[in-house]
């Protein structure tokens, strides 16, 4: 068993019993992860690119809703281009976004897995051919990320951590090394990310575990397992991660740039070390020790 | 070119009446784009937004063009002005029903106007995000869902959100959420369509059986006061719409559409040819319908419950229809009209 779905909740792992999604897609290259920052929310699935493609469902399933743009209307501006909705065993539902358009076999109301359900397109908002795979736990009430119920993906890229910043005040300030801290309660950010196997640039990705240590005490830490539905205190409703409730502004300072959490700060001489993990296992650490004034 | 404005013109100017005597008389008709009117300050006298295949635009009542423009990826209109946004957006441009520019804000995802113009709101690209900003780009609020949205009606006051699980979220003018309705799920819970109303919500949700809900508001809070299983299985969104006068509730179903009395209950039918393209109704209560028939459409217009008034073949596969003052507004690729409907 992966390391990390050994951190799911009991309730969601048993919910996707193992083996039972496959790929929609015969070559997966994944260009983006799950919770990752677009702007202002969470990235709600996993990209897959991998050119032009058919695409075929994760299990066998019934439609529950479809969109064709150019030919269905829509009171909502559909950013997701042609989709489709499918029902699957367990109330699991797993939503195919920005299909080429007339891709999709509007007839048929039910996949058992033999035929395409559509081909990889770039309709909707999409910068380019992609397919956006959204996996949704309806008895959870919650979407979780398709890498923890999907199988493994070949990565050997260890995630990046590149700088961790302090703010006591207003702004962050990188920590580096010989520098000194005032004492008190501060809260920790981090730059880090996650890279693609498949190509030799630094093209972004969010890793799915962060922890923060000090003194080799943890901290802090996150997953992105997964996103619920949490009442704010003004009485809107945000996502926010499964494991930890904490929305979309608790947990992004900007793309890449992550809110940990707080630490407290007493005088003398201290380490901060950051992990992260990506789904593959992968890891990384890095220390950032710094001394405490008074 | 010519002969199919010419065909359709001759349509209109030579009507075949069907049922009662019915019959259109065109006041106007040009072809858009076309020459637009000279600017003219913003607000400047009642002219009405308007579809026409790919364009958009506003039209003043006597048929002189304010604006026209090919919309780029999708439009957002108003009353007073529109936001014309490209596939990939990262502003929303506010521009006045003479396309000059209002207010320019950041924005993520797809806009989304109420039927004044001053609300404007973002809906996220994977829709599980709905934001309300002010013309500052500042977000009034959000609210965040943990499956795509997959209807929206818009009031003054309200905002009903369909959702993917089957759950219709009524919120407030704060966003915040003020009653949750869940129909009786069906076999495969979904909101499929939704119409708001002052005093009124009707919902259409659900797979095997496909059920619409009508509920009113007594106290502060919407209650169920009838519900119709339609015996359809649309699996996409389907038109769900109060009519001008207040008097009746059209729902797509499989066949076409359906009308319901809602003083009294009765229903009928109004089959159609295919799929429903357009539809449009006046306070004297008339109800106009664009439906696709093969490789064009027809135009039906009746009397709710009445047998049909008029009815008509069009060479468009795309339609839009609009009320405005008794007149209809007609738009097809390349081309808007201006008709009276009169009887006698």
């Amino acid at each position: 068993m992966r390391p990390t779905l050994l951190a799911l909740p009991l309730a969601l792992v048993l919910a996707f019993p193992a083996g039972g999604f496959d790929w929609p897609l015969e070559k997966v290259v994944l260009t983006a992860t799950f919770g990752e920052s677009r702007g202002d929310h969470f990235h709600s699935g996993v990209d897959l690119g991998g050119g032009e493609q058919e695409v075929r469902p994760i299990a066998a399933g019934e439609v529950v809703f479809s969109y064709e743009e150019g030919e269905d209307r829509s009171s909502v501006p559909v950013g997701l281009g042609s989709f489709l909705v499918l029902e699957h065993q367990g109330r699991v539902r797993s939503i195919y976004g920005h299909l080429e358009a007339g891709s999709m076999p509007r007839a048929e109301k039910s996949f058992d897995g033999s035929k395409p359900l559509g081909r990889v397109g770039a309709t909707g908002y999409s910068l380019g051919k992609h397919l956006h795979l959204v996996i949704i736990d309806s008895e959870m009430r919650s979407l979780i990320n398709p890498l923890a119920v999907l199988p493994p993906v070949p990565d050997r890229q260890t995630p990046v951590i590149k700088e961790l910043f302090l703010r006591s005040g207003r702004e962050p300030v990188a920590v580096k090394g010989g520098m000194s801290f005032r004492q008190g309660t501060t809260e920790v950010l981090a730059n880090l990310y996650d890279l693609r196997e498949d190509v030799s640039y630094a093209w972004r990705m969010a890793p799915y575990r962060i922890s923060l240590y000090q003194d080799g005490r943890e901290v802090a830490g996150l997953r992105l397992d997964g996103l619920h539905e949490k009442l704010k205190r003004d009485g809107t409703p945000e996502l926010a991660l499964l494991e930890s409730d904490r929305g979309f502004s608790e947990l992004f300072e900007s793309e890449w740039l992550f809110r940990l959490g707080e630490v407290k700060l007493v005088p003398g001489q201290t380490t901060l070390s950051l992990f992260a993990a990506d789904y593959a296992g992968n890891e990384s650490s890095r220390d950032f020790p710094l001394t405490v004034t008074e | 070119m010519l002969a199919f404005v010419l065909g359709i013109l001759y349509l209109f100017l030579f009507p075949q009446p069907s049922g009662r005597e019915g019959y259109f008389k065109p006041v106007w008709s040009r072809g858009i784009p076309g020459p637009q009117a000279a600017a003219r300050a913003a607000g400047q006298g009642g002219a009405a937004w308007f579809k026409a295949g790919r364009h958009f635009g506003f039209v003043r009542p006597e048929g002189e063009l304010q604006y026209a423009a090919e919309t780029l990826h999708g439009v957002a209109l108003s009353d007073a002005g529109f936001i014309n946004y490209p596939r990939v957006a990262d502003n929303f441009v506010f521009q006045d029903t003479g396309g000059g520019f209002q207010y320019g804000v950041r924005g993520f995802g797809y806009p989304l106007l109420d039927s004044s113009g001053e609300l404007l709101y973002s809906v996220s690209t994977d829709l599980t995000e709905l934001k309300r900003l002010d013309r500052d780009g500042e977000v009034l609020w959000s609210a965040g869902f943990f499956v795509p949205i997959t209807t929206l009606s818009l009031s003054r006051e309200e905002c009903a959100a369909g959702l993917l699980d089957g759950t219709l979220k009524l919120l407030d003018a704060r966003g915040r959420i003020v009653q949750d309705f869940i129909p009786e799920p069906g076999r495969i819970p979904v909101i499929l369509g939704a119409a708001l109303t002052p005093g009124r919500l009707a919902v259409l949700s659900g797979i095997d059986p496909q059920r619409l809900s009508l509920l009113e508001r007594r106290g502060g809070t919407y209650a169920p006061v009838a519900e119709i299983l339609t015996g359809s299985d649309l699996r996409r969104e389907a038109l769900v719409r109060f009519t001008a006068d207040g008097r009746f509730l059209a729902y797509e179903t499989e066949t076409g559409l359906a009308l319901r009395e809602l003083r009294h209950g009765a229903g009928a039918p109004l089959p159609l040819p295919g799929r429903l393209l357009a539809l449009s109704s006046s306070e004297d209560g008339l109800l106009a319908v664009g439906a696709r028939a093969g490789r064009g459409s027809v135009l039906r217009i009746l009397r709710p419950l009445d047998s049909p008034l008029y009815s008509r073949s069009l060479a468009a596969e795309d339609l839009f229809l609009r009320f405005l003052d008794g007149s209809l507004l007609v738009g097809f690729p390349g081309r808007l009209l201006r008709a009276d409907y009169l009887e006698g």
